[in-house]
């Protein structure tokens, strides 16, 4: 049996000259299937040419376009030419805006702005039967919505390497772009790619790490990874930073030719800081992170971790990881060695106590330290002098300064020496830099400094005095905090420049001037001190 | 093998899988069975048409079967193979004619092609160029014309 009960109809206002049947000689279910494929917009032209093809068109929409058709008692006010029309018109009823949308309540086409505007107006036509129709027109022109997801994503999965599906549903912002009323011309798709695309970057770059799992990494930290505690977590996070680094140069795709790999860093940085004990892993089976260089010895040595190969070379990384250890090892013992010969353990003496309250635990963590077997010639109280870190150690071989590395490490030390002693008073640590004092002279001369104190305070008491008569007290011990670094100012530039005038080191001290130097400064702290108070 | 006549009497010998193309066809040798040798009639279609539906048969013998219809996917006419394009290029009238005799053999991918190439034609063209591309004259009264220009004001233009 045929598909189609086929009448030839061969219609009287057939005026064709050419042989045959032409197209207005087609049965009306051949030249519905025809209009399957076209546009409203063609399909209301094709309704202009003669009268056969008007009556064609003019059948219930649901046969032509797929639409709910139109119930018969209100056809006479809603024809299939009406649906048509609105279906393929292109301004908003209301403003000179395009727009494809059509409220099917009111049967007009209106912009989104409009229709924000006038959701009051009255259906087109009274009665359940119109109600119900017009909420099924809106749900079918919701499925031409799905029509054009579906040729985003056609489009999509045609580029060079395609865009999938999975990718473009991850998108947050793909089903907006779907929603969008406007026809999916090539401009439109062009814009509507350097929307998605740096999301589709972003999930194409996740996708690839989780289809490569990072093997090597797994077989280098072992199966512990997956247990997911936080440190691992940010452990894990570690490798992602190389892995975003190498994945910043692979060569994507004429779409998207550069990868941005900063704000994920950025992310990565925050989980990162979010679990600082990160460098306190230990991974199995023969390396220790938490050793100093570590960090760096994984970014340089990012080969041993390229997701692209299979497998890591075991024993060459090994080989690497403990030549690079070894130098580290070395360059850090002869940095403490240097200090502790220069400090004297006798200086110790200066600050008795200090030490001596917790002196077990630095002693128990010296010996477990690396360089303790380098530095075993030492008593152990003069290694718990050294304590610190630094960058520069990890330098390369050839840009290694050991000078350099011995300043800032002797500055830190002095810092903390200064630190102990005065318990973070940055006065005092000012004291000790005019006296010319530091860890290789030991920092004796607290009656001097008691002395040297008690200038500044007055000098200061009087700026108080002066400047904020009624609160004279709190003032004081305001700007105390201000001076020592601990203010409300975000800003500690101005607080250090008034330290620098009220120390007992600048001559030319003058309360009036200092009033007058430090106005705006000071009045804002006053203010605050008045709200406040 | 088997025989088909058309409307004009050719006889015209074809194998079995081209046959079986035609729906038509098709049930119609499983209803007669093999044994018969008698040409099957086609009276819907000249000899000529017949020609053309036996040469896309012949050409898309070695498909695959089809894949099941998708109700969701959107219809395009954009699909064409370059082929079936090519065997497209003929006089409208017998386009036309091929497309009748699809859908009296029930060919469904000739049919869709014809479809296709019909839409092809119309897509984006003016009432007047639709007139003159398949020479049809307009037989609307000046009254008539004057109330489709009115409504058809605003349509998409491109």
């Amino acid at each position: 049996m045929p598909r189609r009960k086929s009448k030839r109809v061969i219609a009287a206002s057939n005026t064709n000259e050419i042989e045959g049947p032409g197209i207005c000689g087609l049965p009306t279910e051949l030249f519905d299937e025809v209009c399957l494929y076209l546009k409203p917009v063609d399909i209301l032209n094709l309704g202009c040419v003669n009268r056969r093809l008007a009556s064609l068109t003019t059948a219930d929409p649901v046969s032509i376009i797929g639409t709910p058709p139109i119930p018969q008692s209100m056809s006479q006010l809603v024809t299939a030419k009406k649906v048509l029309a609105l279906i393929s018109r292109v301004g908003c009823a209301f403003c000179p805006t395009k727009s494809k949308q059509v409220d099917w309540r009111t049967l007009q086409r209106l912009c989104s702005k409009c229709m924000k505007k006038r959701r009051n107006l009255e259906p087109a036509i009274v009665g359940d039967e119109f109600r119900d129709w017009s909420k099924e027109m809106k749900e079918s022109q919701n499925i031409s919505e799905s029509d054009r997801k579906r040729d985003i994503i056609d489009r999509f999965a045609t580029m060079d390497p395609p865009i999938t599906e999975e990718i473009l549903e991850c998108c947050s912002e793909f089903h907006r772009v779907c929603n969008v009323a406007t026809p999916l011309t090539n401009r439109v798709f062009t814009n509507l790619l350097r929307t998605l695309s740096p999301n589709i970057k972003a999930i194409r770059v996740i996708a690839t790490i989780i289809e490569c799992n990072y093997m090597n990494v797994d077989t280098l930290i072992g199966s512990r990874c997956f247990r997911y505690t936080a440190e691992e977590r940010a452990y894990y996070s570690k490798f992602h930073i190389l892995a975003f680094d190498i994945l910043k140069d692979y060569a994507w795709n004429d779409v998207f030719p550069t990868f941005d790999s900063s704000p994920y860093l950025k992310e990565i940085k925050i989980l990162w800081i979010e679990t600082p004990s990160v460098i306190d892993i230990t991974f199995s089976p023969v390396f220790k992170i938490k050793t100093l260089g570590a960090t760096e010895w994984f970014s340089r040595n990012r080969q041993f971790f390229d997701i692209k190969t299979d497998s890591w070379d075991e024993v060459a990384a090994k080989a690497s990881w403990e030549t690079w250890d070894t130098i580290i090892t070395a360059r850090k013992a002869s940095i403490y060695r240097h200090i502790i010969i220069n400090c004297k353990p006798a200086l110790l003496q200066d600050v008795p106590d200090r030490y001596a309250a917790d002196m077990n635990y630095h002693i128990d963590h010296f010996e477990g330290l690396q360089e303790w077997p380098l530095l075993a010639d030492f008593d152990t109280t003069a290694l718990c002098l050294v304590r610190g870190s630094n960058n520069q150690l990890t330098a390369i071989a050839e840009e290694y300064n050991e000078t350099k590395c011995l300043e800032t490490f002797a500055r830190i030390y002095n810092q903390k020496r200064v630190m102990a002693v005065s318990e973070g008073d940055i006065i005092m640590e000012k004291y000790f830099e005019s006296k010319g004092m530091n860890y290789t002279t030991g920092f004796q001369d607290m009656n001097t400094y008691s002395r040297w104190n008690q200038v500044m305070m007055n000098r200061l008491q009087n700026v108080t005095e002066k400047l904020c008569p009624q609160l004279p007290l709190r003032c004081f011990f305001m700007l105390l905090q201000e001076v020592q670094g601990n203010g409300k100012e975000a800003d500690f530039k101005n607080a250090r420049l008034l330290l620098e005038y009220l120390l007992p080191s600048n001559k030319s001290f003058n309360t009036s001037k200092a009033i007058k130097k430090f106005e705006s400064y000071l009045n804002k702290l006053v203010d605050h001190l008045s709200i406040t108070g | 093998m088997v025989k088909i006549t058309s409307s004009d009497n050719q006889e015209f010998t074809i194998s079995k899988e081209i046959a079986n193309q035609s729906v038509l066809i098709k049930n119609m040798l499983e209803d007669v069975g093999e044994s018969d040798d008698q040409p099957i009639p086609l009276p819907n279609v000249s000899g000529a048409i017949l020609q053309k539906v036996i040469e896309y048969a012949t050409m898309h013998k070695d498909d695959p079967p089809p894949a099941p219809e998708d109700e969701t996917k959107l219809k395009t006419s954009e699909d064409i193979e370059e082929r079936d394009k090519e065997f497209m290029q003929l006089d409208q009238g017998t386009m036309f004619e091929i497309i009748l005799a699809a859908n009296y053999l029930d060919m469904k991918n000739l049919l869709d092609l014809g479809c296709k190439t019909v839409a092809n034609m119309i897509k984006g063209k003016s009432v007047e160029e639709v007139r003159k591309l398949f020479n049809i004259v307009n037989d609307f009264t000046p009254e008539e014309e004057e109330q489709i220009r009115k409504e058809n004001e605003w349509c998409e233009d491109r």
